[in-house]
């Protein structure tokens, strides 16, 4: 068992079981996904780093996750996301002021210099908190609908609706950076 | 469907959040509305832009010292390592060493012997003693028979 046509599910039972090329796969998987949004949200590299790695080991040991009752991909985000408001509150920090940390931009990044990253970073940056986590969440971790409402502890077309309006001030927005505004 | 009903649909259509009949009707229109498609295909690049500003790897020792602790919390026994090298599947030149071992090992005994002795000669009688037979009961104490006393 190691990646191929393995579903995460699968993968995470043989890593529990002593597989360790079943967790290269997993690891794969998610790497950029799951630190992108940890960057994101922390605004640090070694900060999202630190929680990376607490995120990964909390998913493989935590058994009361159930393949039956839910994707790996949801219990993968939902641990990040409360991690995230964990650190932040024992940090002693509200969690809007940590959410509105700007990205440092590393200058040894040369991706970092493409204008299109700018823009969308830019514009999501205008974004409200909830509003960034939940675009977040939708297009970097991949959740549904009903995932984000479970998480969210919110009914599907309160998320729904969220998220259409998200989208159409992230799409407004970025827009009118495209022109110059 | 028209495109005042179908523009509202497109983030849903995007996310796969619609259900059949109307993902059906949103796709229908798609195929004959330049404007919508075009609409849609600049949603997709909005979509798509997000995943990509934040698409970002972790360093890779990140990936080195959560491979140590994976492997320290739930890596193999002793066991489960001896149990994945039975289990490890024999390639073919091995099967072929390992059905030549004793071959060569019954020609090495076989021609270390003393005359080399083959399977020919089982069954028949008793060789004629050789030379090295012959040294072999030599009795150096012994009195060479043209010394002995003839008298
Ligand atoms: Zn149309």
């Amino acid at each position: 068992m190691a990646g191929g046509q393995a579903t995460d599910e699968e993968l995470l039972s043989a890593v529990r079981d002593g597989d360790l090329r079943a967790f290269d796969a997993l690891y794969d998987r998610y790497e950029r996904r799951l630190f992108g949004y940890l960057r994101r949200v922390s605004g640090d590299r070694d900060v999202a780093e630190d929680l990376f790695q607490d995120v990964f080991i909390t998913v493989i040991g935590d058994r009361t996750f159930d393949p039956d009752k839910g994707r790996f991909s949801a219990w993968l985000f939902t641990v990040a996301r409360n991690r995230c408001l964990e650190v932040q509150r024992r940090a002693g920090t509200l969690e809007r002021k940590l959410l509105q940390l700007p990205v440092r931009e590393p200058t040894e990044d040369a991706d970092e210099a493409l204008s299109r990253v700018r823009d969308v970073r830019a514009a999501m940056d205008e974004l409200t908190d909830s509003q960034r986590q939940l675009l977040l969440l939708k297009q970097v971790g991949e959740l549904t609908y009903r995932e984000l409402a479970d998480i969210h502890g919110v009914a599907e077309g309160t998320i729904k609706s969220r998220l259409h309006t998200a989208m159409k001030a992230f799409r407004r927005r970025l827009a009118e950076i495209g022109q110059g505004t | 469907m028209n495109c005042d009903a179908c523009e509202p649909q497109l983030i849903d259509y995007a996310h796969g959040e619609l259900d059949d009949e109307t993902r059906t009707d949103v796709a229908r229109h798609l195929a004959g509305c330049p404007d919508c498609a075009l609409e849609y295909c600049r949603l997709q690049a909005d979509l798509q832009g997000i995943v990509d500003a934040h698409a970002e790897a972790p360093r890779a020792r990140v990936y080195h010292m959560l491979r140590r602790k994976v492997a320290a919390a739930h890596g193999p026994s002793w066991w489960q390592r001896m149990r994945d090298v039975f289990a490890r599947p024999v390639p073919m030149y091995g099967a072929v060493l390992a059905g030549l071992v004793p071959v060569v090992a019954w020609v090495a005994v076989t021609w270390s012997q003393p005359g080399g002795s083959t399977a020919k000669d089982a069954g028949s009688p008793p060789p004629v003693p050789t030379r090295d037979a012959a040294l072999r009961d030599y009795d150096g104490t012994e009195v060479l028979p043209a010394y002995r006393d003839v008298l």
